[in-house]
């Protein structure tokens, strides 16, 4: 059985008052191959720097082995890192390069010899051993810094997006060689990309993140087929992605067409994400299905045919095809039951409130927020009027749970719900009810302080609601 | 785009250009290329521009700086000296300096902006002006003695050449990519030990260039002993600076001169051989 090699456990981090990890817990087994896979920005690679030694967390633990690793220089932790366009040292050889570490160790010239000789048989370089660094390929700059990585036999092996300069052939056979290396080598890969289909080829386990959160965690397939939230769908793979209604277990309507899935547990008529991937759909003809559209426009991709139709309601649907269709035709669509996949909507705390000023709203005595309107498209903005009443809304993930003293105001917990990733946290706060998602563990009665970054308060006037309801 | 058009389009600048380069190139003929002339020609000769000259190709003068007298009781020495003073200056900078040179390059934009200004400011004020300062600050300290003069020498050198030191090296080591030192300490290194196998390594162009840029003009000063042990401690510079005040010297001044310009050329090929490209000459 394979135990934890690596635990992370609230992991915060700032960089002065911008946030880059919030709250992040996550483990990682030995052998397994766990890809860290977000847009940039994401704190991926913070959180890889954090694992190597080069950052401290601001705030929580990081376990290596079963030893607390938070104070331990990188120098002394046995974990060794493939860089970013590779960090080779330009003053030396191939060589040279690779036999850098075990130099440190005081080794025998021989034994030296033997092992960078292995090591560089292993990423097929031997014939380049005295060639200098400034000579090579990218490809083969690449194979030395994995030579000269692994020959220090770490247990943990971490890669910042070691394939992102090389072309795309290239990338595809390295990623195999990766993956082999791996499978022989038996050390942990902690591998960081903004590649989804990298990380869907090599690893055991996909760590999706955005915002310094995890989003969803999973095996590729997983990942591929069941989305968690509207960014993970978005960001693996195309689809499309349709507001829908669980009319019932097993029924979803969108497109006011009710179709059957293999979903369960909502609530009825809650509303929900519809997600389509392009290669689900089937194109057929227009008396056997309810949805039915115009072919607006379409690609050919090589081995496919992406086809964008327009189905009655407006909405665009890509579709993956080996045949080819004509412009303009009406086709209908259909999709099998085990293809829909249903997302609950992120949770939002809903409250009408009252204007203070132009920073602060009252929702009820206890609950008075700051707030600060954010600038979205460049259209000024409405001022609010004092006393005006408003409609708002915080998501339930911005609803931040800490120590009473430095929150906005306080609540006593009245119940927790498992969600996916994450806790769902009920609080009242004499008489109202907040909702609060966190991935930290709460209990049912304790008194727990709340706060609301002031940008995350989003405000919108009543009326304006109405109308566009 | 291959390489013949990459070629035939080079060429077109360089016509394009070409014209702009000649000021300079006159520059160089009337005021290094033919002075070097002058000076072989006055080495190789008994000719030296006074009133009653005569001309004819002659050894004498070698003989005069490799054989006589004066040669091995005032010349030599002096060569000696100046060589061990601009050692013992080249070294004190490349001790004082490297650290300088490093620790700017973890300093903050505002702080390293700051210590730069230190560094190169002074070298707007005249050379002389900064050398006679020197000497008021050694007379303050009751340093202004005989037995005291070379330090001083030694010390006001380390102080003017400095910056010739620092910003060599600090040039090479802003460029070193920070994740190549990330990688000594993942692979294993101590502080010391990243300093020693990656950081000074890497940097050996900016030394080597620093060097050279302290080595050279301290080993032909003049106005340094000139200006702080009143001309009593001889060296290389004073020894040629005097052969050409008046007239009678010129001939085996040239071979001075004709000397040190052979210790130039080499220090250059040394810098060619360490940094290919001549991006540390800066």
């Amino acid at each position: 059985m394979s135990k934890i090699l690596v635990e992370l456990k609230n992991i915060c981090k700032s960089f002065g008052e911008q946030e880059v990890l919030h709250d992040f817990n996550l483990y990682i087994m030995e052998n397994e191959f766990v890809t860290l896979l977000g847009p940039s920005g994401c704190g991926k690679t913070t959180l890889l720097r954090m694992i190597g030694g080069f950052d401290s967390p601001t705030s929580g633990e990081i376990y290596f082995d079963g030893k607390l690793i938070n104070d331990v220089e990188p120098n002394k932790r046995q974990i060794n890192t493939v860089f970013q366009r590779y960090a080779l040292f330009p003053h030396l050889n191939v060589f040279g390069n690779v036999a850098f570490g075990l130099k440190l160790l005081k080794l025998s010239k021989e034994e030296i010899e033997k092992r960078v000789m292995d090591a560089l048989r292993q990423v097929h370089l031997e014939e380049y051993r005295d060639r200098k660094i400034d000579t090579l390929s990218g490809g083969q700059m690449q194979r030395v810094a994995m030579a000269r990585a692994i020959i220090l036999k770490p247990k943990l092996l971490l890669l910042d997006e070691p394939l992102a300069a090389l072309d795309r052939k290239l990338r595809q056979d390295l990623q195999y060689e990766l993956k082999d290396m791996q499978r022989s080598l038996g050390i942990t890969f902690i591998y960081v990309t903004h590649d989804q289909e990298e990380a869907l080829t090599m690893s055991d386990t996909v760590v999706v993140m955005n915002e310094g959160r995890i989003l969803q965690i999973g095996t590729p397939e997983m990942i591929y087929n069941e989305p968690k939230t509207r960014f993970v769908a978005n960001f693996i793979g195309e689809s499309t992605i349709v507001d829908g209604q669980m009319v019932k277990d097993y029924i979803v309507k969108f497109e006011g067409v009710n179709f059957k899935c293999t979903y369960t547990g909502f609530s009825k008529n809650e509303e929900v994400d519809v997600v389509i991937r392009p290669e689900d759909l089937l194109i057929v003809d227009e008396k056997d299905s309810k949805l039915n559209g115009v072919i607006d426009s379409k690609t050919f991709q090589g081995s496919i045919h992406e086809i964008n139709i327009i189905v009655d309601s407006g909405k665009e649907y890509t579709v993956h095809t080996t045949k080819d269709y004509p412009l303009g035709l009406r086709v209908g669509l259909t999709i099998d039951p085990e293809n829909i996949t249903v997302m609950k909507k992120p949770g939002i705390n809903t409250y009408s409130g009252v204007i203070i000023d132009s920073k602060t709203v009252k929702i009820s005595d206890d609950m008075v927020l700051e707030y600060e309107r954010v600038q979205e498209d460049g259209l000024p903005f409405e001022e609010f009027d004092e006393g005006e009443e408003v409609v708002v809304r915080i998501l339930t993930q911005d609803v931040l749970l800490d120590d009473i003293e430095e929150s906005d105001f306080e609540g006593v917990i009245k119940d927790i719900k498992k969600r996916d990733m994450y806790y769902d946290v009920y609080i009242e706060v004499n008489g109202k009810e907040i909702i609060s998602s966190t991935s930290k563990i709460h209990h049912v009665g304790e008194t727990t302080g709340i706060w609301i970054k002031p940008e995350k308060v989003m405000i919108s006037n009543e009326r304006e609601e109405e109308e566009s309801e | 785009m291959n390489d013949v058009a990459l070629a035939k389009r080079a060429n077109r600048k360089l016509k394009t250009t070409k014209p702009f380069i000649i000021p300079y190139l006159v520059w160089i003929a009337i005021f290094l290329v033919l002075p070097s002339l002058i000076l072989i020609f006055l080495a190789l000769t008994s000719y030296d521009f006074s009133p009653n000259a005569e001309f004819s190709f002659t050894i004498e003068n070698w003989k005069y700086v490799f054989g006589s007298e004066y040669a091995s009781n005032v010349f030599w020495p002096a060569v000696i000296r100046s060589v061990l003073i601009s050692l013992c200056v080249t070294l004190l900078c490349l001790i004082i300096g490297y650290p300088v040179a490093l620790f700017m390059t973890k300093m903050n934009r505002i702080a390293r902006g700051i210590l730069m200004a230190f560094l190169i400011l002074p070298l707007w004020c005249n050379q002389v002006l900064r050398i006679v300062s020197w000497r008021t600050i050694f007379e303050i300290l009751n340093l202004n003695y005989n037995e005291f003069y070379i330090m001083n020498i030694i010390i006001s050198m380390t102080a003017m050449y400095l910056p010739f030191m620092i910003l060599p090296i600090y040039t090479v080591l802003e460029k070193i990519d920070n994740k190549v030192i990330e990688a000594s300490y993942d692979l294993g290194c101590s502080n010391a030990q990243s300093l020693f196998r990656v950081v000074l390594p890497m940097s050996l162009g900016g030394i080597v260039s620093g060097i050279i840029m302290t080595f050279l003009p301290s080993l032909t000063t003049f106005e340094v002993s000139d200006a702080i042990s009143y001309n009593t401690v001889i060296l290389v510079g004073n020894m040629i600076y005097s052969r050409f005040q008046g007239t009678g010297g010129y001939n085996v001044g040239s071979i001075f001169s004709l000397l040190v310009v052979m210790f130039t050329i080499v220090g250059f090929v040394l810098i060619l051989k360490v940094d290919k490209e001549g991006e540390t000459l800066i």
